[in-house]
Formats: C-alpha cells, sequence, structure tokens
C-alpha cells in the first residue's frame, strides 16, 4: 500500500492537480507543433518533387483516412471492414457535383460529409446488436454489396466505365491538380487530424475509449453507449468522405471496382500496421502502404503478400503496431539513460482537507439526496426467482447494508435497480422519480451510481480518465464544441482535471493519477471503481462489495473515505458486504435478503440478533 | 408453373453453397467463437488447386481432388498454428480476427501471383456440366445434380462426425462452455485445430464443387463467403443446422428476387437481409433467445 505522508503539518494551499504535477489541456500541446512542422514542411517541398506527387496524394488520402478509422476502430473499438464505402460515397459525390451541378469543393465537402455520415449512422446501427465479430463481417458485406450497388446505379457511378470528375475549384476560382491539390490536401489532412485529436482529448474520446474497453461500465457512468456508438461510424464516415474527395480529384475520374473489399481491407491493415490509436499510427501506416511500392517493382508485385505478412509478423510481436514498437523503443532507450531511480512513481504531498478545496467545496449539498423506493422487484433466470418481491424503502442520506449468503440475489437486485439485468419488474423510484423504464445510462443520469462485484474497470485507461468518466455526467459542452476545441471545452475540461485530481487525492489515489489501471494492485483497482463512481456526483451510491478481498483495516480506511464523501454530497449509500463486521460498523440500517426475500430490515443491533438471520446467514 | 420449379431449383443449387459455407462458418465460430475471414479465399485455392492440376497437369480428376484435400487440411493445420494459436492465449478475440483478415491478404495474394487475375474456365471429366436434361420443360443440368449429391453427402460426414465421434463431443462441450470442458479434461487446442481443418475442409468440397458452375476467378469465393456468412446469420450463427436452413433460404430468396426486383436489389439483398434479422431477430431465425449475461 502507499504510504501517504501524513506527517506534513503544514496545510499546502496548492491544489491537487498541481501538486501531483497532472497536465491541464491546452489550446496547443506539442503535438500540435509537430504535426503543423511536419505538414508545414511537406506543403512547401510540394512542387519541388513533381515525380512523387501522385504518391504523395495518396499517402494524404489514406492518412486521413487512417483518422477516420481511428474514430471508429482505434477508439470506439468497432472493427469495421466496410469503410470503403463512406470513401466511395465521397468520390462519386464528388463526380456528380463537379460535373453535373458543375460546383466546387465548397459544395463537395460539406455534402460528402453530412451523406457519408448519415450514411455512416446507418452502417453503424447493426453495432447495437451485434458483437464486434458479427459487426466485421456484416460490414465487410456491406462493404461488398456497396460496390454492387454501386455498379448496377449506373446513373450515379456511371456502371462499370466509370464517370469523369470535374475541375479542382473553390468558390469559383480554378485551380491547378499537381502541387495545388497536394497543398488543398494537406490542409484538409491538418483539420481532420485536429478534429479527431479534439476528440482524443474530449469527453467523447474517452466515451469511445470508455465503452471500447467496458461496455456495461460505461453505461453505468451514465453514457450513451447506443448514440456514441453510431456517432463514431457518422463521425469516422464522414471524415472518410473528405478523403474520398481528394480520391476523385487525384484519380480524375471514378470508378466502382476501385472501392470495394480489397481497398476497405488495405485501409484497416494500414491502420493496424501503423498503430490504431495514436493518430502517427494513421501516418505511418499511409507511408508504409504507399511507399513501400515505390521502392522497387518487385515490391509492387508482392505488394499485398508483403502487407498481409507484415500484418500476421505484427499482431504476434506488437499489437499496437509502428507507433506501438517505436514508444517501446523510446522508453526502453529511456530507461537505458536513467537507470531505474526515475522509476518509482513520485509520492506526493497529501492534502489534509481536500473535501474543502475550492474545487469539491461546492459539491456539498445541505439538501440530503438519495431517497430509493424498491417495490416487488422480482427477477427470475428461467424457473429460478433470483429476486423475488423484494420492496424497502431508503431514505435519503444515510448508509444502509444490504447482506445475505451466496446466491440471496444481492447483486441481482442491484442490477435490477440500475437496469443492468434484463426482464427485471417492479418499481424503482429514485428521489421521487420513477425509473423503472429507462435505460441503464439514464437510470445513472437520474443519479444513481454504481460499483461492479467483479471488477469492471477500463483497461487502457488511466486513473485519472477514470474520475473524468464519472466526471461526464456534469460536463455541459456539446460535441460540436468539442470537435473544434472551443474555449470553453477547455475551460471545463481544466475545471473537470481540477475536481477529479481532489477526488483522488481523498481517496488516496493521487500519485497514481497517470498509471493504467490493469498495472495497479487490486486494492487501488477496488477504490478506482468507487472513485468513478463518486465522480458521477450520485444521489445514490450502490456499492457491491466494495471492500471485498481487501484487509479489514484497508477496507474500514476506504469505507471511512467514502462514507466522508458520500456525506459531503449528501448521497445515500446502499452497500453489499459480507463482512458483517465492517457493515454494521458502517451501516445504520440492514436489510437481509435470502433466497430472493427480505428476512430482517433493522438497525444493525436488531439485524445481528434476529434468529432467523442468524440462521440463514450468520451461523452460530 | 414449370418456371417456378425451375427457378426454385436454382435457387437451391447456390443455396447448397452458402449453406455449406455458413455450416464451415458456425463450426468455427461456435467452437472457438472465432470468424474466419480467410475461409472464403482458403476455398477458393482448394477449388483452383484441384481443377488446376486435373486440367493443366493432366492429374486424374479424382486423384486432383484428393490431393487438393490434403493441401487444403495441411495448410489450414499449419495456417492456425502459425496464426491462431499464439493469440489465442491472450483471450482477446480481436486480434484472431485481425490475424485472418492479414491471412486472408496473404493468400489472396499468394493465389492471384499463381494463376493470374483473369477468369477461366476448366473442363471437367466428360464434360458434365454441359449436359442438360430435359423433364418436360424443366432443364436439369447434370453438374447440379452432382453439387446436390455432393452437399447430402459433405452434410452426413458432417453430421456423423459431429454425433458420433470424440471430436464432435469435445465441439459440442466446448459450443457449450469454454471453460467447464477444459475443466473436463478436454484439450483446447486438439479440439480446436480439428475444427479448422473440418471446416476447412467443408469449404474445400464447396470451392471445387462450385467452381464449373462459377468461373474460375481468383476470388471467385468471396462472393459465396459473405452470403455464406449471411446463411450464418439467418440461422443465428450457434445452430449448424440453422447455418445450412439458412442457406437455402437465402439461395431460394436470391432466386425470386432476381425475377422480380430490379438488379439494384437484387445485389444489396444480402445486407438487407442481415439488417432485418438483426433488428428483428437478432439470435437468428430458428433458435430461442440466449439468457442473461452476467455483470
Amino acid at each position: 500500500m502507499s504510504d501517504p505522508i501524513y506527517e506534513y503539518d503544514e496545510i499546502s494551499t496548492t491544489t491537487a492537480l498541481e501538486r501531483a504535477k497532472i497536465p491541464l489541456p491546452k489550446f496547443l500541446k506539442k503535438n500540435h507543433y509537430f504535426g503543423f512542422l511536419g505538414i508545414l514542411l511537406v506543403y512547401l517541398l510540394a512542387g519541388t518533387y513533381s515525380e512523387y506527387s501522385q504518391t504523395i496524394m495518396n499517402t494524404i488520402i489514406f492518412a486521413i483516412i487512417g483518422a477516420s478509422l481511428i474514430v471508429v476502430f482505434g477508439m470506439a473499438g468497432q472493427l469495421t471492414l466496410g469503410h470503403t464505402i463512406f470513401v466511395a460515397a465521397g468520390v462519386f459525390l464528388s463526380a456528380n457535383i463537379t460535373t453535373v451541378w458543375t460546383r466546387g469543393l465548397e459544395t463537395e465537402l460539406p455534402i460528402a460529409f453530412g451523406v457519408a455520415f448519415l450514411l455512416g449512422l446507418l452502417v453503424g446501427f447493426p453495432s447495437l446488436r451485434v458483437n464486434e465479430l458479427y459487426l466485421a463481417l456484416a460490414t465487410f458485406a456491406v462493404a461488398f454489396v456497396g460496390v454492387q450497388v454501386l455498379f448496377e446505379w449506373k446513373q450515379f457511378s456511371g456502371g462499370g466505365s466509370g464517370k469523369p470528375v470535374g475541375k479542382l475549384e473553390l468558390f469559383g476560382y480554378e485551380f491547378s491538380r499537381g502541387p495545388t491539390l497536394v497543398r488543398i490536401a494537406l490542409v484538409l489532412m491538418l483539420i481532420t487530424f485536429w478534429v479527431v485529436g479534439n476528440y482524443q482529448d474530449g469527453r467523447t474520446g474517452r466515451s469511445w475509449n470508455a465503452l471500447r474497453t467496458s461496455e456495461t461500465a460505461a453505461r453505468a457512468a451514465g453514457l450513451p453507449v447506443a448514440w456514441l456508438k453510431i456517432l463514431c461510424f457518422g463521425i469516422g464516415g464522414g471524415l472518410a468522405a473528405i478523403g474520398g474527395v481528394l480520391y476523385a480529384h487525384t484519380l480524375r475520374f471514378a470508378i466502382p471496382e476501385n472501392y470495394g473489399v480489397s481497398l476497405s481491407i488495405i485501409v484497416v491493415l494500414a491502420l493496424i500496421i501503423g498503430g490504431k490509436h495514436r493518430l502517427m499510427g494513421a501516418v505511418l501506416g499511409a507511408v508504409f502502404v504507399k511507399w513501400l511500392p515505390e521502392l522497387s517493382r518487385d515490391v509492387q508485385e508482392y505488394e499485398g503478400l508483403i502487407y498481409g505478412g507484415t500484418l500476421i509478423i505484427l499482431t504476434l510481436i506488437a499489437p499496437d503496431g509502428l507507433v506501438g514498437m517505436f514508444e517501446w523503443l523510446g522508453e526502453r532507450i529511456k530507461n537505458l539513460k536513467n537507470d531505474s531511480e526515475d522509476r518509482k512513481t513520485p509520492s506526493v504531498v497529501k492534502e489534509t482537507a481536500p473535501l474543502e478545496s475550492q474545487y469539491l467545496a461546492p459539491l456539498a449539498s445541505s439538501e440530503a439526496k438519495g431517497s430509493l423506493i424498491v417495490r416487488d422487484a422480482a427477477v427470475a433466470f428461467g424457473g429460478v426467482k433470483a429476486v423475488d418481491g423484494v420492496s424497502f424503502e431508503i431514505p435519503a442520506g444515510g448508509v444502509t447494508g444490504l447482506i445475505g449468503s451466496n446466491g440471496a440475489g444481492k447483486t441481482t437486485l442491484f442490477n435490477a435497480i440500475t437496469g443492468h439485468v434484463k426482464g427485471a419488474t417492479g418499481q424503482f423510484i429514485l428521489d421521487g422519480e420513477e425509473i423503472s423504464q429507462k435505460p441503464i445510462h439514464n437510470r445513472a443520469l437520474s443519479g444513481l451510481g454504481r460499483t461492479f462485484q467483479n471488477l469492471n474497470l477500463h483497461d487502457d485507461l488511466n486513473v485519472l480518465e477514470h474520475a473524468l468518466l464519472g466526471l461526464d455526467r456534469n460536463m455541459k459542452y456539446g460535441r460540436i464544441a468539442e470537435s473544434f476545441r472551443m474555449p470553453w471545452v477547455l475551460r471545463e475540461e481544466k475545471n473537470a482535471h481540477y475536481v477529479a485530481a481532489e477526488l483522488l487525492d481523498h481517496m488516496d489515489l493521487l500519485e497514481y493519477w497517470g498509471e493504467k489501471v490493469e498495472d495497479l494492485p487490486y486494492g487501488l483497482q477496488k477504490r478506482v471503481d468507487v472513485v468513478r463512481a463518486l465522480a458521477t456526483n450520485p444521489s445514490i451510491l450502490l456499492l457491491d462489495e466494495p471492500a471485498a478481498g481487501l484487509p479489514t483495516a484497508e477496507a474500514l480506511e476506504m469505507m471511512e473515505k467514502v462514507q466522508e464523501y458520500a456525506n459531503h454530497i449528501s448521497a445515500g449509500v446502499l452497500i453489499i458486504e459480507h463482512n458483517v463486521e465492517l457493515v454494521a460498523g458502517v451501516s445504520d440500517r440492514i436489510i437481509v435478503l435470502d433466497a430472493g426475500k427480505t428476512i430482517a430490515d433493522g438497525t444493525p443491533e436488531e439485524v445481528t440478533r434476529n434468529e432467523q438471520v442468524i440462521a440463514a446467514y450468520l451461523g452460530t | 408453373m414449370v418456371d417456378y420449379i425451375q427457378i426454385a431449383w436454382q435457387g437451391l443449387v447456390s443455396g447448397f453453397a452458402y449453406a455449406l459455407i455458413g455450416l464451415a462458418l458456425v463450426m468455427v465460430y461456435k467452437t472457438a467463437r472465432i470468424l474466419n475471414f480467410a475461409a472464403g479465399t482458403m476455398a477458393g485455392i482448394s477449388g483452383f488447386l484441384a481443377h488446376w492440376w486435373a486440367a493443366e497437369q493432366d492429374m486424374p480428376f479424382g486423384v486432383a481432388i484428393l490431393f487438393a484435400m490434403i493441401m487444403t487440411g495441411a495448410g489450414t493445420y499449419v495456417v492456425e498454428r502459425l496464426t491462431v494459436r499464439p493469440l489465442v492465449k491472450l483471450g482477446d478475440f480481436l486480434p484472431i480476427v485481425i490475424m485472418t483478415l492479414g491471412v486472408e491478404e496473404f493468400l489472396a495474394n499468394v493465389s492471384l501471383l499463381w494463376w493470374g487475375g483473369t477468369a477461366r474456365r476448366y473442363r471437367v471429366p466428360g464434360d458434365i456440366d454441359r449436359i442438360n436434361w430435359l423433364i418436360g420443360d424443366f432443364r436439369l443440368n447434370a453438374w447440379h445434380l452432382v453439387v446436390a449429391i455432393t452437399t447430402f453427402v459433405t452434410l452426413s460426414i458432417v453430421g456423423y462426425i459431429i454425433n458420433q465421434t470424440e471430436l464432435g463431443l469435445g465441439m459440442k462441450a466446448f459450443a457449450e462452455d469454454q471453460d467447464a470442458a477444459k475443466l473436463m479434461g478436454i484439450k483446447e487446442s486438439t479440439v480446436s485445430i480439428w475444427t479448422w481443418v473440418l471446416s476447412a475442409l467443408v469449404g474445400g468440397v464447396t470451392g471445387i464443387v462450385f467452381a464449373p458452375v462459377l468461373f474460375l476467378q481468383q476470388d471467385y469465393m468471396n462472393i459465396i463467403f459473405i452470403k455464406g456468412f449471411v446463411a450464418a446469420i439467418l440461422g443465428g450463427f450457434l445452430s449448424l443446422s440453422g447455418g445450412v436452413a439458412g442457406g437455402l433460404l437465402l439461395g431460394e430468396l436470391e432466386a425470386f428476387t432476381i425475377k422480380w426486383a430490379p438488379r439494384e436489389f437484387a445485389a444489396a439483398l444480402p445486407v438487407v437481409i442481415v439488417f432485418i434479422v438483426l433488428l428483428i431477430r437478432p439470435h437468428g431465425l430458428f433458435t430461442r433467445e440466449k439468457g442473461h449475461e452476467r455483470v
């Protein structure tokens, strides 16, 4: 366990965030400068190596498509093999707009984005119903059939012989292709990368990452998982269509068969080879796929063979692609230099009263929240009634314990309340609001926070991000503002960082803020789960064995912290716990379940003396 | 009337292909929860090998088929061991799917380099595929009869293996509960590899027997692969017989759609079906919904 430094007497006036040296989101960050420099370099050189301008164009287009795939696959984790239909939409819309309407880029880009966005919402729909394996094949089928439909739809696509693309124009000014096109493409790439990067820093990207690693937990934190999943296809599709418009102008001729399954697979392969979690991965993947064939004619012939082979080898040795490999190497080199001295987590000075800090103090509420009425809750699995007509009423504030032997239906009751189990009947009323018919995330938004018996954390995210995920419930900025990194988005994000840091400080997790949760010991992981629930600022907090597997001292310490925080925000707590001593110590009232029914309900003293309870649960 | 019988028969013949590939996909998915994206290409290579050996290398047709099947089995064995097996212990299925994508890209290019991209049509012994019998107005192609017979034989053999042999028992055990099956002492890697091989062989048979119906082209099995997948979805993806039934149903639907609907719609039919099925019955047409998921 950590050893917070308690002996510091003087109360430091700095914020937890500053003490832990957590970087704040800024309008411009290091990546922006690097990205901008790189693109500026290509921009200036665009005219110099005209024999390579075709390859440069293709690389840029692939990088844009790769960035759009990062949204769908890298962040939201939806493996899509139908991504080229969005590219095709861009290509053929561009061909039609330039020839039939004789309009320029100012019309092509918005229409291509809009149409592909809507198409994406449609294609994303199956992702709600099926698992990722299914989805991969469903989108594969979409790509396959998409080309055939395009082929038959001669009016739009020109059929097998294709359709010519008109002039390259912007607001009536005609541009020559070649270097100018490369420059236009670079600007579009800059915008695409910027937008995707903004998502990575904002709540949408965080939510996508969360649903990739655990949908169940993401729902419990109040994230609209269904909408987020569909949205990722919409945004990914729209951005890919921008790549499509550029494709149309580079090739000057749109032929349906170019945008089939094989292109779909190649763009996915390129991104995986480059690294699917970083924008740099999209660039590296594009460079790999587009510049390798330039090396020699032999390579050209064996192109696909090499891509396939590289993917096979990389999947085996470096699942995070080339970027992952470079990062790993960089870390090794850094470690060699620093030896192991700096490897230790720096200890952070403990603030004595994070709750009184300017960030947590406003959350204090004098009005008690969290009155929960459960009426006739019942859940049946086949013929087994796991929960059988349980009714109780928890007044606002205060801690209520829920105990019972294994299989008594405690967790199932929780799942019924939060909506995590199908087919639950009964009425649940939270703070006077009926929530029985709401989906999981709306119940969470109504003020239901929960933790999980079997840890349900987001593996790829760090501790701070878990706290931020919880805070998402009370964030206000919209997704469009987020796309463009508006000042108020940053302001709110900064504030959220401060709040999260204080909360982590309160739960003694501050020094681990940057650790990925899967690297933490079990006891700390349990705390992270609690932090995520606390951060939602819930009215009622459902804790499912928060102390299971922890030594009693540690469990007591944690419970104390949780109780303190719950009191601070005046939330009610309902806690499942096997450790009767612990639960009797913290609860004002205990409810005992046995075989799905309530058998006792009263103060800890009453319950522990109740004969029926002793017989059913406590033993002699 | 005869017109309808003709269409129905046509649909049934294509349905056989979808059913077999659907069966091959469901088999691997059911036991190992893996989708093999290389399945179509692997089946295509089997078909190419058999017909290429027979027609261009002067091998007797039967021997060529036998060799092609052996190659399919052995090749699948190697592919599974080299690429899929090392990833299984990671416990995440997405890398495996990506791996099969890599394999598919690799193999597709191998066959492209080997046979080139042009479509060809090899002769089969006795030109059976050119024999047509007229029964009244009903036209029956002899090779279609061969297709039907082969399908039934294959299905019977697979049925026998699944219901009567130890391998089949192991497959069922894994389909039911992976962990329990391991605890009962069934070796996962053994069951997995033979399931892969069996699935590839079913695919291989499909590739060989349908090559004369379709043109032999480098990617001629891809369309069958997609439709086999649709068949599997129709059948709920966890039921072998459901996959077969789904395949036959899809064949019929398609045949009648081509007759009545515009071509654009016929081309989009598989996707439309996938969407509708996922919308209304995500667990397939023939299976009942599974119980709850544990949180």
